[in-house]
């Protein structure tokens, strides 16, 4: 069995074979590309653009502050989708790989282009080495973990819009959009543990941390995740939950 | 490797709490190296359902609170459910939980059922159900030497997890084995003499387990993970598991010697194409433990070999001597001496 995480970009890029990446021929049991249905149409025009006009400029800092954007723009183009397709990993490595490839390069590989980067491994792999990195792929081919969602490069930005985003008719039901993508350290410090699974309470973290310095916002999470090891998240009211956070962010203040 | 969570206060002995899954349909059940799941051979529609009845002994909790305390307002009994690849968890509280004694000044247990409702159209991979007690307030904070549990939302005791797969269809058999309970009496009406079997095996393959046996469905589902209950439970099940292994590799060993007669000259691999799809995934499940080899090619290829030469140690000697190893069926047995020496301890005692 291949482990996805070693699989070249090269060879994916090229033919798209997400189901060969993920074929895990244990029990000869193809995966089912069931988000290719007709129902799950969706339109990209605005996100593409976007991401389009993005590349275009220079600049690095671009690339983090463009997340909040993109998030919104790519979850109004998703959200009508059921809940089935949108969880199928399958979804997002076939966005990374055949839709959006360039948005990838782009944001997660130093600017190059996906052409470029086919050409380097190339290069690499003739000398033996490879020059995408492994942990690098995972933002092609992020699968289903919470580590999986949070790096894969369009899982992310629609999972953090989905957290944020208010149902009903509001004014800007994207309100908390900026908060999920302010700081990459925030964003994988709540995403990439199972807090994230409960979206009030990831959303209610993050906002009331994000104005604190990178390593007390790093301390506040490994405590809550510790309280939260012997808590039933589930079963608490926001309230209690908020005096949880309250209490975690005086403690870490009294240092 | 497996993590426990450490507790900085006392939590429930939960070995001792009664807790039985009282209705799956339309989920069948499948025990993997001890692990209880739930699945569907068919894609699932609709919901499921999944109802818990929970009984704990009051006389556990009671350490856990205050002195004095009233049990039934302080904690809630509830099952969690955490599913990773549908992005959810959520907590199913029982509606009521009620006192019942056996009899008058009994300490009683507290009782609560709980309805697990899952959307299938909101389901993806595995889903794990966890029954918990849970306290339902916030406490004053104690002296810590008494090492009591004070914020609302503290977990004072956890159950055994299930898991509920779904879009697995059924798992092959070379990786657990289905169950299903029936009546032998009805399923068997016309053999009397099969009546009072714990199991059978049936085409699939799928093990029919035998629900007129008293205690059964209650012993083998029971959530215990430590207690005499729990060392009865996986000493039947190992021995559900020893038998029904045999019967199935043999049968699968049997069809690949014969594929071996109809190849002859042909690779392990080319002969384990030819094999019926689920003797074929037994074949590859066990074949690096029937082989001691931890490279299937290379096992196979081995293993064929000792067909070949077919000394007969295969089935009187490795087959069984690989399904305890990997079962690891000496520790229910160390279990029920432990359990028989406790007792005697307890009888010498007296």
């Amino acid at each position: 069995m291949t482990d996805s995480s070693g699989v070249r970009l090269k060879q994916l890029s090229s033919s798209c074979t997400v189901p060969a990446a993920r074929s895990g021929l244990v029990y000869g049991r193809p995966p089912e590309s069931e988000f290719i249905k007709p129902e799950a149409s969706a339109n990209f025009d605005a996100f593409s653009a976007k991401c389009s006009a993005l590349r275009q400029e220079p600049g690095n800092k671009l690339k983090t502050n463009s997340d909040a954007h993109l998030a919104r723009l790519l979850h109004e183009s998703l959200r009508h989708i059921d809940r089935r397709t949108l969880t199928d990993p399958l979804l997002w490595q076939w966005m990374t790989l055949a839709l959006f490839p360039e948005y990838v390069a782009w944001r997660w590989f130093d600017g190059f282009s996906l052409g470029d980067l086919n050409e380097r491994e190339a290069e690499g792999e003739a000398e033996g080495e490879h020059v995408i990195k492994d942990s690098a792929v995972v933002h092609f081919l992020g699968g289903g973990s919470l580590e999986g969602v949070s790096r894969n490069a369009l899982a992310r930005l629609f999972w953090g819009a989905e957290a944020a985003w208010v149902q009903g008719t509001g004014k800007d039901r994207y309100m908390d959009v900026d908060t999920v993508f302010k700081f990459a350290d925030l964003f994988s410090g709540v995403f990439e543990r199972l807090v994230c699974l409960r979206p009030d309470a990831a959303i209610k973290v993050m906002r009331d941390i994000k104005g604190r310095s990178e390593e007390s916002r790093r301390s506040i999470m490994v405590n809550l995740n510790l309280v939260l090891s012997t808590t039933c998240l589930e079963s608490l009211d926001m309230n209690t939950y908020s005096e949880l956070v309250s209490e975690l962010i005086s403690i870490e203040k009294s240092g | 490797m497996t993590t426990a969570t450490l507790f900085p206060y006392r939590t429930i002995n939960t070995s001792k709490c009664n807790v039985e899954v009282a209705h799956v349909a339309p989920l069948d059940i499948t025990v993997d190296a001890g692990k209880r799941r739930l699945f569907s051979a068919e894609p699932l529609n609709g919901l499921v359902e999944i109802r818990y009845k929970i009984s704990l002994p009051i006389s556990e909790v009671t350490p856990c609170l205050p002195p004095g305390s009233s049990v039934e307002s302080l904690v809630n009994l509830g099952v969690r459910a955490v599913s990773v690849k549908s992005r959810f968890r959520q907590y199913f509280r029982a509606a009521d939980v009620v006192i019942s004694r056996v009899r008058v000044g009994d300490a009683g247990f507290l009782d609560g059922q709980v309805s697990v409702v899952l959307d299938c159209a909101m389901c993806r991979g595995k889903v794990i159900l966890e029954p918990l007690v849970v306290l339902d307030q916030n406490l004053p904070r104690g002296d810590w030497s008494e090492a009591r549990a004070f914020a609302k939302g503290s977990i004072l005791g956890a159950m055994e997890e299930w898991e509920v797969i779904f879009d697995a269809g059924e798992p092959p058999p070379g990786r657990g084995i289905p169950i299903r309970w029936t009546s032998f009496k009805v399923h068997f009406s016309e053999s009397p003499d099969r009546h009072s079997n714990l199991f059978s095996i049936e085409k699939g393959p799928i093990i029919l387990l035998n629900s007129d046996i008293d205690g059964l469905h209650q012993t083998l589902h029971s959530l215990a993970k430590r207690g005499p209950i729990a060392r009865v439970r996986d000493m039947v099940y190992h021995q559900i598991v020893l038998q029904a292994w045999t019967s199935l590799i043999g049968s699968t060993l049997q069809a690949y010697q014969r594929a071996m007669t109809d190849h002859g000259g042909s690779t392990a691999v080319y002969i384990l194409d030819e094999l019926e799809g689920w003797k074929r995934q037994v074949m590859l499940d066990w074949v690096t433990y029937l082989a001691g080899n931890a490279d299937v090619p290379d096992a196979l290829e081995s293993l064929k070999q000792s067909l070949v030469e077919s000394n007969g140690d295969l089935m009187t000697d490795v087959v069984p001597s690989a399904i305890q190893s990997r079962f690891k069926t000496s520790k229910s047995f160390d279990g029920m001496m432990k359990e028989f020496s406790d007792r005697l301890q307890g009888e010498s005692h007296d």
